[in-house]
């Protein structure tokens, strides 16, 4: 298969670089195109040499990445000792705290004979520097903030980092004008830094999508990413297909039907001004979910065939007391139904940042807006929602968004010193929107 | 904008008055204020034009003017003038307790963010370097009043340092007209504090009408009365004359500036009569604390103020910003109800009465062992609807967190279990009795962290800039 050949080329490339001792080495990564199992593959074959710290930026993501060096052994991969270090709140998921090969502690002395050591950046920033590592690895350098990477540079001598381009910038809570257009600035992204400071990094990228179905990776390439990339599974290998024909009519039984048929929908509410926690958008989003868990659905791709559970499904928003409301809808619809909908995920972009489901359940972030503020434009925040998914994408809106993006013009300072954005996010908007209204239900 | 100041936005503008947004005043409110208003050319803001201040409203204000704003001989004379009366009014703060902190610190007040970024920003940023000596040596006092002001131009938010009326104002009321209307201090004292017998719209209208309360003139005055005076200044023959110009811009200068004065001093008026918040003196106890800090870096000659910060410098400055946003908007919270009440409105916080309390409700943790999580059960007086595994904590003991537990179906009481903070013999008496009020808030006590301090910026923070690489590779 070509994609498989043309993804194994770039990471044998990547880790001859590594292992001929560049100091920085980048990797653009589009959304679901093998990061962390370059990742974890580097991080393997480096600790012949030396222990291997790797670097993430939340919980959420040292945990997954821990699940994925145990089903790399179960597939076969050579046994390596993970570490993962942690702060003293921290309790370990159920599923992997019994692990064999497993460290868990919040001190970094109880690592001593662990191959890699996995913590979050945070985590890093506490551990004291009397102790150096000559390699590591930065997971999600597009999320890291430039200060973060200050303690890490402190103690690695040489760092493999890597990330997906398009995804939601950092950001702080604070009024940040003081530190805008300011050269280094703490809140640039750690890859951004380094192409600064270490011109002769050496780049990649990985050029093959594996979770994006083909349906989807075009859009998602054109409309969000500078380097193209393609989707590395056949149309025909991705399907869903229903179990039951639901007696329901009704546009959230569109939606279903719409997204199991071409991966898309798009369900459009009456077009209002609404606050942020649209009651109607919240009652959509729990009808769709149900119809979605009373369809009976089955994935096949291209490692077989299972039943679709609650927890392969996602709900991507914007705001966290949109999550809240989302959640408290969910769990209503549980407490009546007896249906566990409340097993689906429902977060913020941020959150689902580098998260991975078989269908996603999208809140449009200009929907019931009247403006179109950057924040709700951001183009790395549509394309995190839109880029989870494996087999469809559902994405609900109230209309009118052509309009908003129309007539607001930006209104956010230009910042002397800071480099323009890649990416339109007017344009990005336009062009999803575009696409999604061939799926509209 | 949430709901509660939508609200009350509405409201003020129905009732045509001001709303209170605060019950208790969220400023500390020094004795001895240095109110300070000033204008600069218009266009110009390196080129002060008058600068008006003085600490207490009984006395007549100083008054500074440059009769020639453009000239930079006259300038620094004038702001010699001013450097030495504002050191003087410094120097009172400098008296340390034996631990060698500074007893009191001194308080600028100015009548609009505006003028504070100018004299700080601007006026501190081109005095605070000058040399005193060489060709065109400045005055002494100028520049070390130079460094004071950049001090005053870099604070964090909660610092009571400077306060801008406007803002604070704006902190504590919540006006009918936009917030952009709400920059003209004269106009949002109309809407807080009208005089008798005239509504806040109209009164409003009347501050309008007022001379601008700086640091930009009225253009009309400009071009009517400036101007001419200025040409007067180039035209007068001798020093007799020119002294009768300089005064006679004084006076127009002071009934320009004297009604932002007098408006200063009535929001301190206004805010004076609010009881200060619980948190108001310990956040001007870390303002002495920054001000001890500066004087001595002054004392010591190490005051620097870097216009482009080192990547350590901006990554620490961002740290302590970020905490003192937070930790401003949850203090406010936790000492004023009628903040609380905005995170209420928007259902961040559930407010209401407990029904029923069981301190000695135990259940099995994830280990299965028996552990202590006593309950409390709700009836909440705003609908709330976050959902179960919300994490909240006690307003009147934010060390206490509670966990919201799903609702029995058809009930609308809300159950919540104490997470940490009341599950101990002696902590269970922090929980709430039934029949009491309660709000559960999602403001908890911040947790700290031991970070190690980077000392020296590492390699991925150097950027190495080479003036001509191909010479040097030759």
């Amino acid at each position: 298969m070509k994609a498989a050949e043309a993804a194994a080329t770039a990471q044998e490339e990547i880790w001859a670089t590594v292992a001929a001792g560049s100091r920085s080495t980048l990797v653009d990564s589009p959304p679901g195109a093998g990061k962390s199992t370059l990742v974890r593959d580097i991080g393997r074959r480096s600790r012949q040499r030396a222990q291997v710290p790797i670097v993430v930026q939340t919980n959420d993501q040292a945990d997954d990445m821990i699940r994925g060096f145990i089903a790399d052994q179960q597939r076969g991969a050579p046994l390596v000792r993970v570490g993962r270090l942690h702060a003293t709140s921290y309790v370990p998921p159920d599923d992997i705290r019994a692990q064999q090969g497993l460290t868990f502690s919040k001190s970094i002395t109880d690592f001593h004979d662990s191959h890699v050591i996995v913590a979050t950046a945070a985590k890093w920033a506490t551990i004291g520097f009397d102790q150096s590592w000559p390699f590591a690895i930065v997971d999600e350098a597009y999320q890291m903030r430039s200060d973060a990477l200050l303690p890490i540079g402190v103690m690695m001598e040489s760092l493999l980092l890597v990330g997906d381009p398009g995804q939601l910038a950092p950001f702080t809570t604070a009024d940040d004008t003081r530190f805008r257009g300011r050269p280094l600035s703490p809140l640039e992204t750690a890859a951004a830094t380094i192409l600064t400071t270490q011109p002769a990094t050496a780049r990649f990228a990985l050029p093959i999508s594996w979770r994006l179905p083909s349906h989807a990776a075009s859009l998602i390439s054109d409309a969000f990413y500078e380097i193209p990339f393609t989707a590395g599974t056949h149309p025909q290998q991705r399907r869903l297909r229903r179990g039951v024909t639901p007696l329901h009519r009704g546009r959230a039984a569109d939606a279903v039907r719409s997204a199991t048929r071409d991966g898309w929908a798009y369900f459009e509410l009456d077009d209002l001004p609404m606050p942020q926690t649209d009651p109607e958008a919240v009652a959509t989003i729990v009808d769709i979910i149900k119809e979605l868990l009373a369809t009976d659905l089955t994935v096949e791709d291209e490692y077989g065939t299972r039943g679709l559970q609650p927890s392969d499904i996602a709900v991507g928003v914007t705001h966290r007391d949109q999550r809240d409301h989302v959640r408290t809808g969910l769990q209503d619809a549980r407490t009546r139904t007896g249906v566990p909908v409340d097993d689906v995920v429902v977060d913020t972009a941020n959150v689902l940042q580098g998260r991975e489901f078989e269908i996603v359940v999208v809140w449009h972030p200009l929907s019931g807006r009247r403006d179109a503020s950057e924040f709700h434009l951001d183009a790395g925040r549509l394309c995190v929602l839109l880029s989870r998914h494996r087999q469809a994408c559902i994405v609900i809106s109230r209309g009118g968004i052509r309009d908003q993006l129309a007539s607001h013009a930006p209104t956010e300072p230009v910042w002397l010193g800071e480099m323009a954005p890649v990416l339109d996010g007017w344009h990005a908007h336009l062009t999803v929107l575009d696409h999604l209204m061939h799926h509209a239900v | 904008m949430n709901a509660l100041q939508t609200h009350q936005a509405l409201l003020a503008a129905s009732d045509r008055r001001a709303v209170a947004k605060t019950t208790r005043r969220h400023v500390h409110l020094s004795p001895r204020p240095l109110v300070l208003v000033g204008y600069h050319l218009a266009g110009d803001p390196g080129a002060p034009l008058a600068l008006m201040w003085g600490t207490s409203r009984d006395q007549e204000p100083r008054c500074m003017v440059v009769p020639e704003p453009r000239n930079r001989g006259l300038r620094f004379e004038a702001l010699d003038e001013f450097a030495a009366e504002f050191l003087t009014y410094l120097s009172e703060f400098e008296d340390r307790d034996e631990s060698g902190n500074c007893l009191d610190a001194p308080q600028l007040v100015v009548p609009n963010a505006a003028t504070a970024d100018w004299l700080g920003g601007i006026v501190g940023r081109f005095t605070r370097n000058l040399r005193t000596d060489g060709d065109a040596p400045a005055p002494p006092a100028v520049p070390l009043a130079g460094k004071h002001l950049s001090f005053f131009a870099d604070l964090m938010p909660g610092s009571s340092l400077v306060l801008a009326a406007t803002d604070v104002l704006t902190t504590h009321w919540q006006t009918g007209q936009l917030p952009s209307e709400d920059l003209n201090l004269a106009a949002l004292l109309g809407w807080i504090d009208p005089p008798t017998g005239m509504d806040s719209p109209q009164a409003a209208r009347e501050g309008e009408a007022a001379p601008p309360a700086g640091p930009d003139s009225d253009p009309h005055w400009d071009a009517n009365s400036l101007a001419e005076l200025i040409q007067e200044w180039h035209t007068a023959a001798d020093a007799v004359s020119q002294s009768r110009v300089r005064r006679e811009l004084e006076g127009e200068i002071r009934d320009q500036l004297s009604p932002a004065w007098t408006d200063c001093w009535r929001a301190l008026d206004r805010l004076g009569l609010l009881p200060a918040a619980e948190h108001v003196a310990i956040r001007w106890q870390k303002d002495k604390s920054e001000w001890t800090n500066h004087c001595d870096r002054v004392a010591e000659g190490r005051a620097f103020f870097r216009n482009i910060p080192t990547p350590l410098q901006a990554a620490t400055r961002l740290k302590i910003l970020e905490d003192c946003t937070e930790n401003l908007q949850r203090e406010m919270a936790w000492d004023d109800p009628l903040v609380m009440a905005t995170a209420v409105a928007s259902g961040e916080a559930l407010a209401g009465r407990v029904v029923t309390a069981e301190p000695e409700r135990r259940t099995r943790n994830a280990n299965g062992r028996a552990v202590r999580r006593p309950l409390i059960t709700i009836e909440p007086a705003l609908e709330f609807t976050r959902p179960a595994g919300t994490t909240l904590f006690l307003s009147t003991n934010p060390g206490v967190m509670l966990a919201v537990l799903s609702s029995d179906p058809g009930s609308n009481l809300i159950r919540a279990e104490v997470l940490k903070g009341a599950n101990q013999s002696n902590t269970v008496g922090l929980l709430p009795n039934s029949g009491d009020e309660v709000v559960l808030s999602p403001y908890g006590k911040p947790e700290f962290y031991k970070r190690s301090k980077v000392e020296d910026i590492p390699w991925t923070h150097q950027q190495i800039i080479e003036d001509n690489p191909e010479e040097e590779s030759q």
